[in-house]
């Protein structure tokens, strides 16, 4: 709100939840942004960090959302999810952790028979409907979307799906259930992603801390 | 209430409170343009599908909606966007005016949501200044926009100011041809160095214009960054830098603090019909940008005239989300 003290807000940023966050820890670390808190045990969804800074920790496909709605100033998310709902923020570093494909998999009889012929009709389970719908629009195949909220390679083995669109780290869950990858279309990575108002706004605060999260990086790598 | 009373998702109703502060909000804003001798025009609600979609409104083509005239008018379309409404007047009924100075404030209508959440009215509010080239023009329609969101009592605005010729010259793309940005616009729009490089490697661009689109896209082609480009691009991106540089000190200082104005070469227009300066107004607390305006001097010819265009808009009722306030 305009009358708010702008000086009141610390520096939010949205943490994701889960495997990322495991990669997340050391990269704070290094950028000696360490939460207050051990931040993959505490039942907190919000936690204080060093300089004035603020981290929220929070379910993944929910950081795009409160980074676009300027309730987190930057936030840490998989470049699946930025494909997937294409939110208006920045995406200034490439964090290079959360590394996999997001690949179509499907039965080894069904994809040695090939890819789809255009004009053809196929049944895909997946979670990133419209990366799925695009990529089938693209080649003229009509592909009926089957979303599921999680263990998609179930879906060819019962008949519900020909085939599934999901990230691949190991490949041990496609070859445990017997499916076989078909191809990759994207390579994947965590991202740190900026709201562009603050970017606008913050920006003595903001760059700063894009600029530690880079160097970090680099220290890792 | 049955189904048939529900609301439709994206419209809603104003009334009370916030209908008076839209129109609190709307005053105040009309006496600001017209102190500053901008004209109202008020364009109907409905035009020529031709008319909204050609031009500068092509760009918004497929979020006009078209019906069938029952009165036999032949098709007509809901203007989802006021500026080519304001070319039609200047092409038309104020063609003998050399140079006009138009303002507006009304409905428009989207067929979809333009963001994820968002709505599919607004009530679009602007300034279109029409031949006045260059410099003028732009300095003009820049400290309108800032004093706007002064007037509104945001707090420390910021108007983000670009130069779509300077993504041009580095791209080496030829004037009027917006087809080479249109990828480039989205890499940029979301300050991504990766998918800039990714970019840069399909397109084959190497050297100093690589180094160069990547700073754009890194967000630090700022004003230090274009002073020392000067010379490196060649005469097109130098005339745009020594444009963008010279509006965005001239308006620093004409609004002493009132306002921040910081170049960014990386400022997008919304859509690709703007030809030179481009500008984005944010402030702090707000998520969502507060306006867009630039210069749009190659559209104005397919409305019918050829002459120097720019301007800006805003949306009111984002600005009464926002917490604007005709008092500020």
């Amino acid at each position: 709100m305009p009358s708010s003290n702008p000086g009141a807000r610390p520096l939010t940023i949205a943490l994701s939840k889960g495997r990322i966050l495991e990669q997340t820890v050391p990269i704070l670390a290094r950028a000696e942004l360490l939460p207050a808190e051990d931040v993959l045990r505490t039942r907190k969804l919000m936690v204080d960090g060093p300089g004035g800074v603020r981290f929220l920790i929070i379910r993944a496909a929910d950081v795009c959302t409160y980074v676009e709605q300027g309730a987190a100033d930057m936030g840490i998310v998989g470049r699946d999810l930025l494909l997937e709902y294409r939110p208006d923020v920045f995406e200034p570093l490439d964090l290079k952790i959360g590394r996999c494909r997001l690949c179509v998999a499907g039965p080894r009889e069904v994809v040695e028979a090939g890819a789809p012929a255009p004009g053809s009709r196929i049944r895909v389970a997946t979670k990133y409907d419209r990366i799925t719908a695009r990529h089938y629009m693209e080649r003229g195949v009509h592909a009926d979307i089957i979303h599921l909220y999680g263990s998609m390679e179930l879906a060819p083995l019962v008949g519900m799906a020909d085939r599934i669109v999901d990230l691949v780290e190991t490949g041990n869950t496609l070859r445990a259930n017997g499916l076989v990858e078909e191809e990759t279309l994207y390579e994947i990575s965590s991202r740190l992603v900026v709201n562009p108002a603050s970017f606008a706004t913050r920006k003595g605060l903001v760059a700063p801390v894009i600029q530690v999260f880079a160097d970090a990086v680099e220290g890792g790598q | 209430m049955t189904a048939s009373q529900g609301p439709i998702v994206g419209l809603d109703d104003a009334f009370g409170p916030r209908a008076r502060a839209l129109r609190a909000l709307q005053g105040r804003l009309l006496a600001l343009f017209a102190e500053a001798g901008y004209d109202e025009a008020i364009p109907p609600l409905l035009d020529r599908p031709e008319t909204l979609k050609s031009g500068a409104g092509r760009f918004l083509a497929d979020q006009t909606i078209v019906f069938s005239d029952p009165a036999g008018a032949g098709l007509l379309a809901i203007r989802s966007d006021m500026t080519p409404q304001i070319a039609r007047i200047a092409a038309t009924r104020l063609q003998h005016e050399p140079v006009l100075r138009l303002c507006y404030s009304g409905t428009v209508m989207l067929a979809r949501p333009e963001s994820r959440r968002g709505s599919r009215q607004q009530w679009q509010t602007g300034v279109e200044c029409l031949g006045v080239a260059g410099g003028e023009g732009d300095a003009e329609v820049l400290e309108l926009a800032a004093r706007s969101m002064a007037a509104a009592g945001f707090s420390r605005p910021v108007l983000q100011v670009g130069h779509v010729g300077l993504l041009r010259a580095l791209l080496t793309a030829d004037a009027g041809d917006a087809s080479p940005l249109e990828p480039w616009r989205d890499v940029m729009a979301r300050r991504s160095p990766e998918d800039a490089r990714a970019a840069l490697d399909t397109a084959g661009i190497t050297g100093d214009r690589r180094k160069a689109l990547l700073e754009l896209a890194s967000g630090r082609a700022d004003e230090a960054w274009l002073e020392q480009s000067l010379g490196l691009f060649g005469d097109a991106f130098d005339m745009a830098a020594r444009e963008l540089l010279d509006l965005a000190r001239a308006a620093a200082r004409r609004l002493d603090g009132a306002v921040t104005v910081r170049a960014d070469a990386a400022v997008m227009p919304r859509f690709l019909y703007h030809s030179g300066i481009v500008f984005t107004g944010f402030a702090e607390g707000v998520p969502r940008p507060l306006l867009h305006g630039g210069r749009y001097d190659a559209m104005m010819a397919a409305h019918g005239r050829d002459m120097p265009a720019t301007g800006f808009s805003c949306d009111l009722w984002s600005w009464l989300d926002a917490g604007a306030r005709a008092d500020g």
